[in-house]
């Protein structure tokens, strides 16, 4: 019927033949919203237009606004590209008018996950029709010039969304796969989408690239919610289709008509409404989701009501309190936040029986049942169960201070009774005091200034906090929590005399909300600036700058630490730049600073940081006013996975043997891709500064970060070492774990930032998330500058560090061969203040030097020990660990492998092994207490030592 | 006249096996024959360093009637079209596919040629794949036919092609020209092997495809026949590594 429809020219695209004159129809002409003095507006963003807020807004000059007396929408510019888009085009911000709770990063266009399947926007029109206001975009898909694309966005007065319209004609010669869709780009850690699907709600099946297939579902529609304030809620219902189909993720949801096979010189248009409701949670968008179903398909819809008691507890904060409705064929429709009162009410399919979850604290804890017919309906009271509150304090040095508190379940029936999620997503915390990557409380931790009350389900707990590793341990353990009653804690915490003398803390990979993985409100992640003891905190957003400003006036904390804003260069356009391998790529994370912060600019002082292979991005930078030769750029985390195909890690992507040398000629192909100078570039790929040695607080791949600098050092290519912690919130990795010590002769109180960098850039940096290394060979101290040792010289090393932090071993390594040292001091008392220093060692260079004159480098470590690992694959990097415990690694220890391969180079690897778990109270267990899954670790920058006394130092060379 | 000396079951002519929609383009034998057939044909494409790949596989049914001993009607329906598209989300459809109807006109012959006036109209009846677009096509040409010795023909076609999709989006209108040139030796009685090398210009790109077809066709008895055929494109715009046909084919 539709053929023959078509045939009869009825409702056929209008913008596909090239006409840039052409109007397409105003969409979805059945839904209707009425309402007295509804009023809209375009416009353009100029520079002293105020944009809309919100954590998430990224609204610039150029850009469009299109709003109404309910919304506030941004179209992006065309030359303003986000993310994954290729150019702009897609809905950047929106939110409710005059809240400024902008909590979408974007939603675009595409036809699947390739990169060509991204719509490329040329055209961009502004229309007004009375009082209809709307966008008409035109192009072709990305990589695709033959399959032209145009998309209609409008705004009416009263309505609480934008009406799209896409129209796409296949006129290559060939058959394509097409999913036409809108991509709702999450980011992670930020919105959980939620579908009224069989079993599902917020639970949705994890997928890969391979089987991204069996994740489609149809649904009636997808809306998803920030479950922390200021926050809004959005959603998609199709217009031109009775239900959506797609994946879900909090990466990525993907909603639109069926995938189908889109025949050469086939069309297609898809309308539907993309709409934004006020307030955390999804019930804000689930209400209008029902009500545009209602409109568009004629399905009833009826509200239910009721009222929450949760005895000792205020209700309304994110997760003290949820309701989770689920009708009788196991369809979850909504879920509600009760308000502080405990009133809560929400649109529900007519006629139906529900059943109604009540959750608090991440844990589901009873339930009822409500029978819903034509009519409204009251759910009546839904009673939780009680809880206690505990005051918490902390005193820093005598004085109430900033501080991170983290909750710690003291025994196994506490742990049990009290871990739970945020709705299945993110990982499992005991206890769930708050949303797991959201503000203060987050996860089982806690930010605190002075006393300060939290809720707490009844158990037994333990309180730990330090002022990083330059600190006492301040606990409070086997606290019990009564339901109803009140408890205080008051932690303790003294500084230590650690901190080397000349030297700054740093931490050089901060995020926070501009990220775009990362719920983190300003003024909470600046809390955690001042918690973590930190002097220098170089944020580094992903793609964008944010220097926090507003946050740190607000707070009155200017004078805490220094603030150098960079940014995090953060690959999500897969391109071909690699020779030797057949799918296209990205370039890994890497980090600029200082960059100027621009609030005005797209990507607020960055610059366009996709295709680009890492000299492009420092030439690109540089264009845009970073100091190349004062600044610095550093390689990030250089080994790890993936997400959606995008690598996280350089060196992962030039999938570098380790075993050969780096062509230094500069190739397109692995080896050569290192020193390879992009076409448009005024630097290679190696001009960076610095690499991550140690990143995250678990450093779950400190031993493939540390084989790539050895293996560079190796090869006389020095680049200093760094530690940071790339902290996203309270919780997955702590903020200054592990951080920098530099050496510098700048101070806090006349901080010279051309200075510091500089110090930074020579590898002036000791590394650590406990330990406190200091070595020095005569006068020399590591650098990335070399010196001829004198004979007779020794090593001297010196350790010390607080007494919570174990320290067992000194490892020298030189030239890749690691010399251990284990007579340490150990302190008695992990929460006291002795035996601060563990080991003072001199060791004559002509007992660590091999024989000859050859050039040699020595890197000193400290900690305890490390998991034996392997190198299965046959490429020099460590691979896989002792995963099985037997004493050997072989394929029995890797995940993917259920029988001996039987070759010498296995094609699949890994895990690496962790050190073993801790027992409760060990050493090593009351250092993860704020270290969590962590294991003490520092390191020196390298010394180079010209044994030859030719001035230059070139490596000893691959063994 | 050689086209009374290849009279049972063996087929002939070019070789079938399309690489467009309906065998747009493609010649067709000289000689009629009033027949019903069935042709199951699969085209493919194997991209992975684009994430690409198709495999349609078409089951066809043909029917054919000599209307004089010079002119040939026939049809070509695509009783079941099964198009899977192998992508990072891969797809498929299956549904009836397309319809062609064509004749075959001997005009002009000798004793041991023959120059054949040939067409067929391209219908849009893959109503389960082509949900908005009907694409449309027609071909006309000619086809020289010589016989230079008994179990030898060579043949060569000229096939202009047009098409455009109907249904009210892009009209999308596309003309070429085949060009095949070929030759069917008649190694036995029943078996015959056909060499062709085949291109087509302007469809798609300047040169559409350039390269071969080949043929195995065998007759089993004096009605049936059965034929294993393929083309394989070697250059051009066609991303086709081959499309292959089974025939089937009952001669009365």
């Amino acid at each position: 019927m539709l053929t023959l429809l078509s045939l009869l020219g009825c409702d056929g695209p209008a913008c596909l033949e090239g006409d840039t004159s052409c109007l397409m129809p105003s969409p979805c002409q059945e839904i209707a919203y009425t309402c007295e003095g509804g009023s809209t507006e375009a416009y353009w963003i100029g520079p002293d237009d105020t944009p809309p807020g919100g954590m998430d807004t990224l609204a610039a000059t150029g850009d469009l606004v299109l709003a109404n007396d309910r919304i506030v929408a941004v179209i992006e510019a065309l030359d303003h590209p986000h993310y994954i888009a290729p150019t702009g085009g897609g809905i950047l911000d929106l939110g409710i008018r005059g809240k400024d709770n902008d909590s979408l990063r974007q939603v675009f266009q595409a036809t699947g996950l390739l990169p060509e399947e991204g719509f490329h926007y040329t055209s961009m029109e502004l229309l007004e029709e009375g009082d209809i206001r709307a966008v008409q975009l035109l192009g072709t898909l990305d990589g695709y010039p033959d399959v032209p694309v145009a998309t209609r966005y409008e705004i009416r007065p009263c309505e609480p969304g934008l009406r799209i319209r896409t129209e796409i004609a296949n006129g290559t010669p060939d058959a394509l796969s097409m999913y036409l869709t809108d991509a709702f780009y999450w980011g992670s850690r930020e919105i959980i989408p939620f579908t009224p699907r069989a079993g599902s709600g917020f639970t949705h099946p994890s997928f890969g690239l391979s089987d991204i297939g069996d994740a489609f579902f149809d649904v009636p529609f997808m809306v998803g919610g920030l479950h922390s304030d200021p926050a809004a809620s959005y959603g998609v219902v199709a217009c031109s289709e009775e239900s959506l189909n797609g994946f879900q993720s909090d990466n990525v949801s993907a909603m639109g008509p069926r995938p189908r096979v889109f025949p050469s010189r086939d069309w297609d248009v898809y309308e539907r409404f993309i709409f934004a409701a006020d307030g955390a949670s999804i019930s804000g968008a689930a209400d209008l989701a029902w009500e545009l179903r209602e409109q568009l398909w004629g399905e009833a819809w009826a509200t239910v009501s009721g009222v929450v008691e949760a005895p000792g507890g205020v209700l309304g904060e994110n997760l003290r309190a949820s309701l989770l409705l689920v009708d009788e064929n196991d369809v979850p429709v909504t879920h509600v936040l009760p308000a502080d009162d405990g009133t809560w009410s929400a649109r529900v399919p007519a006629n139906r029986s529900y059943t109604i979850h009540a959750e608090a604290f991440g844990r589901e804890v009873s339930t009822a049942t409500v029978k819903v017919g034509a009519g409204d309906a009251d759910a009546g009271t839904l009673t939780l169960p009680a809880v206690g509150e505990v005051s918490i304090d902390v005193l820093i040095d005598g004085a109430s201070d900033y501080a991170v508190v983290n909750v710690i379940p003291a025994d196994d029936a506490t742990a049990a009774a009290t871990e739970g999620t945020v709705f299945g997503f993110f990982n499992a915390c005991a206890p769930m005091l708050g949303l797991t990557h959201g503000g203060s409380p987050s996860c089982n931790r806690v930010i605190v200034n002075g006393p300060t009350t939290i809720a707490l389900p009844a158990g037994n707990y333990d309180f730990y906090t330090s002022r990083g590793p330059f600190s006492t341990l301040g606990a409070a353990r086997g606290v019990a929590v009564e339901a109803i009653t009140g408890q205080s804690v008051t932690l303790e915490v003294t500084s230590l005399d650690l901190q080397p003398a000349g030297t700054l803390t740093g931490d050089f990979h901060v995020h926070g909300g501009a990220s775009f993985d990362s719920n983190m409100p300003d003024e909470e992640r600046v809390k955690a600036f001042v918690a973590s003891g930190l002097e220098v905190v170089v944020t580094t957003e992903h793609d964008v700058v944010n220097d926090y400003a507003a946050a740190i006036d607000a707070l009155g904390v200017a004078d805490r630490f220094t603030l150098l804003a960079g940014t995090e260069a953060t690959g999500h356009l897969l391109f071909r730049y690699r020779s030797d391998y057949g799918f296209p790529q990205v370039v890994g994370h890497w980090m600029f600073w200082p960059v100027a912060y621009d609030p005005t600019a797209p990507w607020r002082g960055a610059a366009y940081d996709e295709k680009a292979e890492p000299g492009l991005l420092m030439t690109r930078q540089e264009d845009v006013g970073w100091d190349k030769a004062g600044g610095v750029v550093q390689l990030n985390h250089p080994y790890g996975g993936a997400a959606f195909g995008r690598d996280y890690s350089w060196a992962t992507a030039m999938g570098i043997d380790q075993t050969l040398p780096l062509d230094r000629e500069g190739s397109s192909a692995s080896q050569g891709l290192y020193f390879h100078k992009p076409e448009g570039a005024r630097y290679s790929n190696d001009a960076y500064d610095v690499q991550e040695v140690m990143n995250g607080t678990l450093n779950e791949n400190l031993i493939q970060y540390r084989s790539f600098w050895h293996y560079l050092l190796n090869q006389g290519i020095v680049r200093g070492g760094t530690a940071n912690s790339d902290s996203h919130s309270l919780v997955e990795n702590v903020l200054g774990t592990p951080r920098n010590v530099v050496f510098t002769d700048t101070t806090r109180a006349d901080f010279d930032a051309a200075a510091f960098n500089a110090d930074v850039r020579a590898g002036h940096v000791m590394g650590t998330n406990g330990p406190v290394l200091v070595a020095s060979i005569g006068t020399n101290t590591p650098s990335v500058a070399s010196f001829a040792p004198a004979e007779g010289d020794v090593l001297h090393v010196e350790v010390s560090a607080a007494p919570w932090v174990p320290v067992t071993e000194v490892r020298v390594i030189v030239n890749g061969t690691t010399h251990t040292y284990t007579e340490l001091a150990e302190p008695a008392d992990p929460f006291g203040m002795d035996t601060l220093e563990r080991l003072g060692l001199d060791i004559p260079l002509a007992d660590l030097l091999p024989a000859g004159a050859a050039d040699a480098w020595i890197v000193v470590e400290a900690g305890t020990p490390l998991a034996e690992q392997a190198d299965l694959d046959c490429n020099g990097l460590p691979d896989t660990g002792d995963n099985n415990g037997d004493g050997e690694i072989d394929w029995h220890d890797v995940e993917e492998l259920t029988e001996d391969p039987g070759v010498d180079c296995y094609d699949v690897v890994g895990p690496l092994a962790e050190p073993p778990e801790p027992e409760r109270d060990s050493p090593e267990w009351i250092f993860r207490t704020v270290t969590p899954g962590g294991y003490p670790m520092s390191f020196t920058n390298p010394f180079l030592l010209d044994r030859d006394g030719n001035g230059t130092w070139s490596g000893p060379g691959l063994p | 006249m050689f086209c009374t000396e290849w009279t049972d079951g063996v087929a002939q002519g070019p070789v079938e096996a399309g690489l467009a929609d309906g065998d747009l383009g493609g010649a067709h034998r000289v000689c009629p024959m009033t027949s019903v057939g069935l042709t199951p044909g699969v085209y493919a494409i194997i991209e992975p360093e684009n994430l690409y790949g198709r495999i349609l596989a078409t089951g066809t049914l043909t029917g054919s009637w000599a209307a004089t001993d010079k002119l040939e009607l026939y049809a070509r329906l695509e009783g079941v079209r099964m198009d899977m598209l192998i992508s990072a989300i891969s797809t498929s459809a299956i549904g009836p596919g397309y319809t062609a109807l064509g004749a075959s006109w001997r005009g002009v012959e000798g004793a041991s040629w023959a120059l054949a006036v040939q067409g067929k109209v391209v219908l849009p009846t893959a109503f389960l794949h082509d949900e908005h677009g009907a694409p449309v096509g027609a071909d006309a040409g000619v086809q020289f036919v010589w016989a230079p010795k008994d179990v030898l023909l060579v043949h060569a076609a000229l096939m202009p092609n047009v098409g455009f999709a109907a249904g009210g989006g892009p009209l999308y209108p596309r003309g070429g020209v085949n060009l095949d040139l070929g030759a069917e030796w008649r190694a036995f009685k029943r078996f015959s092997f056909v060499l062709d090398g085949i291109s087509g210009f302007g469809r798609t790109d300047t040169l559409d495809h350039a390269g071969v077809g080949v043929g195995f066709r065998g007759g089993i008895g004096e009605h049936a026949g059965l034929a294993l055929e393929s083309r394989v494109p070697l250059a051009g715009r066609e991303r086709a590594l081959t499309a292959v046909d089974i025939r089937f084919d009952w001669r009365f």
